[in-house]
């Protein structure tokens, strides 16, 4: 019993299961303004490198205790992609993307160049604080917060605006104040996952959020399905869980994701577990 | 005064470059309405295989150019048959099709780092061969029966783009290495003097070159017969089908001229810097991409106007602001653009249908 309880409960596994439960909050942000409002944000890695570094400083710099420098981290995410917002929701599907796509270059230059980020070293020996209990109450409120989001009236209007934004509007929703409000909470739930991360991994550079970080979270979202919040876990226990199987293999990691991509695209648009199509 | 001058000419340079990679980019988006994220990936593999041919054959600009514009031109339309084709068609023809160009990536990417033949007698080898068949069989029957069937949606189809990107690259980086690699100067530099500037016969070839595939790049969309058939299409893809012609010829013909330019790119890239690197590719798609945005995308001399106005504002910002600002440039550039005037300069303005 003993042994059975050592193989599954060790550390490495634990660290998997945090991972995976910060990348459950980061993608369910995702899904939020992806998969239930229709807005394709290529720049998700952006708010997570937004609330890493803000829950780093806020902790090592300005004295915060863990709990109110990521509540601190999740504030700013949420206040830069409403910021963000703003300008950029009456752009529309491809456009939007690489909108969303420039910020997070933008951001990542910005870290870069920032001193008191650290530049391109960014920041080291960041305090621990993210253990495996934390992150599965905060992902699976998470995920409560989300799906009762869904089911209410706001949830109900984000999805007339990813179905038909034109008819939205005439039924009297207000689509730039619900594009910017799900625009933000998605943010904040990425800024969230970012300061868990910067806790558990403990160090954290600009390049680590790059684009590419923000496909392989689009990546999860897809596979799973978008929309559901079933996918959404499915897709990021799959997508985190096999890399760290399959480490031996990690030069492949990239070619996978690509053609897993295509693949879901190609033959099975709406991911495993999504019943939905979103239209852009 | 003077490294205003001399800087506008490393501009003009970079600039002719953005303008060669964004005219695919602005060709492909005008016919299908799809931003083509695998495009910058084709300018990079055009260098590799320029920098291959010149290790095989012969050391020489021409060599290199040719079997670049022929391997990117079939990979090209390679990209469009896989990725998205599928996603616009529903016959069983055009989705076998694509299936077996993804088990064609997977099979190349297996066997990408040699010893065959280990690989082959491996178990894991079969197992994951069974499993990777009896799913593809799974899904092409699901998608032939039309249970999944294709959204039609451009948001399914941005996202095989960008994995079509990342697959190109990361192919590259599974067969040549990830490390960059010298790229032989192909060309002899003969640097002038006239007056206080110092001209590069090398920069003067490569504005050159890019001017002139351009004018020729614009006699074929608005001269031939196949030009009018692109603008047919682009206009209206259905009209044009019952005019009698076969808008996926026309798609596929768009794909490979676009390729065969971003491999000329390719070439002249590597040879005025002297080096190709296979991270590359998605930095100068997406700058290329900003050029065909700022200039009107969709719209051909706003391709060029677009990716010189980049270039000149690029290497301005390198050289009076700061180098390491140098990609948040591009981009800001972007999002002014789009916020501001989401057509372009060039570009015409949509309605939008209820």
């Amino acid at each position: 019993m003993d042994t059975v309880a050592g193989l599954f409960l060790n550390d490495y596994v634990m660290q998997i299961v945090t991972m995976i439960c910060i990348n459950i909050i980061i993608v369910s942000g995702l899904n939020l303004i992806t998969g239930v409002t229709g807005m394709l944000s290529l720049g998700h890695s952006a708010f997570m490198s937004i609330g890493a570094y803000a829950s780093a400083l806020l902790m090592m710099k300005a004295g915060f205790p863990f709990w109110l420098s990521i509540a601190g981290a999740t504030f700013f995410a949420g206040a830069a992609g409403a910021l963000l917002g703003l300008p950029i929701l009456r752009l529309r599907g491809d456009y939007l993307a690489i909108a969303t796509l420039g910020f997070c270059e933008i951001v990542r230059v910005i870290f870069l160049n920032l001193p008191a980020a650290g530049k391109a070293l960014g920041i080291n020996s960041i305090p621990y604080a993210t253990s495996a209990p934390v992150a599965v109450i905060l992902a699976v409120l998470g995920l409560l917060f989300m799906r009762n989001l869904e089911r209410s009236k706001f949830g109900l209007a984000l999805r007339s605006i990813r179905e038909d934004e034109i008819a939205a509007e005439m039924m009297g929703i207000n689509v730039a104040r619900y594009k910017v409000l799900a625009f933000t909470i998605g943010s904040a739930f990425a800024g969230l996952g970012g300061a868990l991360y910067a806790h558990q991994i403990t160090f954290i550079s600009p390049n680590d959020f790059g684009f590419m970080k923000s496909i392989e979270l689009l990546c999860m979202l897809v596979l799973g399905g978008m929309g559901s919040l079933i996918g959404v876990v499915a897709g990021t226990v799959t997508l985190t869980a096999i890399p760290e199987i399959l480490r031996f293999a990690s030069e492949y990691r990239m070619v996978t994701y690509g053609t897993v991509l295509i693949f879901m695209m190609v033959f099975r648009p709406q991911g495993l577990f999504g019943n939905i199509r979103v239209n852009v | 005064m003077e490294t205003i001058v001399q800087q506008l000419l490393n501009g003009l340079t970079v600039g002719g470059i953005y303008a060669l990679i964004a005219l695919g980019y602005t060709m492909v988006y005008g016919i299908i309405k799809l931003i083509n994220f695998a495009h910058g990936d084709i300018f990079m593999v055009g260098a590799f295989v320029g920098l291959l041919a010149v290790n095989l054959i012969a050391d020489s600009f021409i060599v290199a150019v040719l079997a670049a514009v022929v391997f990117c031109g079939f990979l090209g339309i390679f990209v469009e048959k896989v990725a998205y084709r599928p996603l616009r068609e529903n016959s069983p023809k055009v989705v076998i099709t694509s299936a077996l160009g993804l088990m064609l990536i997977i099979l190349l990417a297996v066997f990408a780092r040699g010893d065959v033949a280990g690989i082959v007698s491996s178990g894991t080898f079969w197992i994951g061969a069974v499993l990777i068949l009896a799913v593809m069989f799974w899904l092409i029957r699901g998608r032939v029966s039309g249970r999944n069937k294709n959204g039609n949606s451009r948001i399914n189809a941005l996202i095989s783009a960008i994995g079509m990107s990342i697959v190109i690259s990361n192919m590259v980086m599974l067969l040549n290495g990830p490390q960059r690699e010298v790229y032989p100067r192909l060309l002899p530099d003969y640097s002038f003097s006239a007056g206080p500037f110092h001209i590069s016969a090398l920069q003067l070839f490569i504005i050159a070159v890019s001017f002139v595939l351009m004018y020729l790049l614009y006699y074929i969309v608005h001269k031939t017969k196949t030009g009018l058939a692109m603008r047919a299409v682009s206009h209206n893809l259905n009209a044009a089908r019952l005019m009698g012609i076969n808008p996926d010829r026309i798609i596929s013909f768009t794909f490979l001229i676009g390729s065969c330019l971003a491999a000329v790119a390719g070439v002249l890239v590597g040879t005025y810097y002297n080096i190709a690197d296979p991270n590359v590719g998605m930095m100068y798609g997406l700058k290329a991409f900003v050029a065909a945005v700022l200039g009107g995308i969709g719209s051909i001399p706003g391709a060029v106007v677009g990716g010189i106005v980049l270039g000149v504002a690029e290497v301005m910002g390198v050289a009076f602001i700061s180098p390491s600002f140098r990609d948040a440039i591009a981009f800001g550039i972007l999002i002014f653009i789009l916020i501001v005037k989401p057509t372009g300069l060039f570009g015409t303005k949509m309605k939008e249908k209820v």
